[in-house]
């Protein structure tokens, strides 16, 4: 387990940033003259995507699902979860306060999913991403 | 997740689950806690006081 957390430090220590980046709450600043709740929120957003694109080049390169995003269609909007934790069975998703903070109804603030349900999401979502940046450079 | 049992008990206090996602996608309980030498309702009252904390973010 030591070995493992020394191969991923670089991981962790991204993981701990984003989350920390996550809990920032601008929510006293709303409403308030000059409190520019909605420069700060942007922010939060722009830095959160920021960290979640560095992420995911990371875990890709490790080829682990730590650090990876899990996303959970809500509404009009998603749920969105990072794997902190990966087990040999499981893996254990935390909740990010991500825009319109979405949760979902399974997992709430946090839990786990098996190794296989995540594995599927996000190599669907890769797969995903490789079809719209394949129509994106067609159009162009 | 840790929640109330969907299985809601009829004489004792319903137990407190943690909630983890299968293969399928779909949600499975496990039992992590059960109130037990008390009546339903205190019961209850304190699977819901513990849930609350066991869910704080």
């Amino acid at each position: 387990m030591k070995t493992k957390n020394v191969l991923h430090s670089d991981i962790i220590l991204k993981i701990q940033e984003l989350i920390k980046v996550s809990k920032e709450n601008y929510d006293e600043f709303l409403g308030v003259k000059g409190g520019n709740w909605s420069e700060k929120f942007e922010n939060k957003i722009k830095r959160q995507e920021v960290l979640m694109d560095e992420l995911k080049v990371m875990a890709k390169a490790k080829n682990t699902l730590l650090g990876r995003t899990l996303q959970f269609p809500m509404a009009d909007s998603y749920a969105l979860y990072l794997i902190i934790r990966v087990n040999k069975t499981n893996v254990v998703a935390y909740w990010l306060d991500y825009c319109d903070a979405w949760q979902d109804d399974r997992l709430g603030v946090g839990g786990e999913l098996s190794l296989e349900y995540a594995k599927a999401k996000v190599f669907g979502r890769d797969k995903l991403d490789e079809l719209f940046s394949k129509k994106k450079l067609a159009n162009v | 997740m840790y929640r109330i049992s969907k299985n809601i008990r009829k004489y004792s206090p319903t137990p407190i689950v943690k909630v983890t996602v299968g293969e399928d996608g779909r949600e499975q309980e496990e039992i992590v806690m059960v109130a037990v030498n008390m009546k339903k309702k205190e019961g209850d009252e304190l699977s819901l006081t513990i849930v609350e904390l066991l869910n704080k973010n």
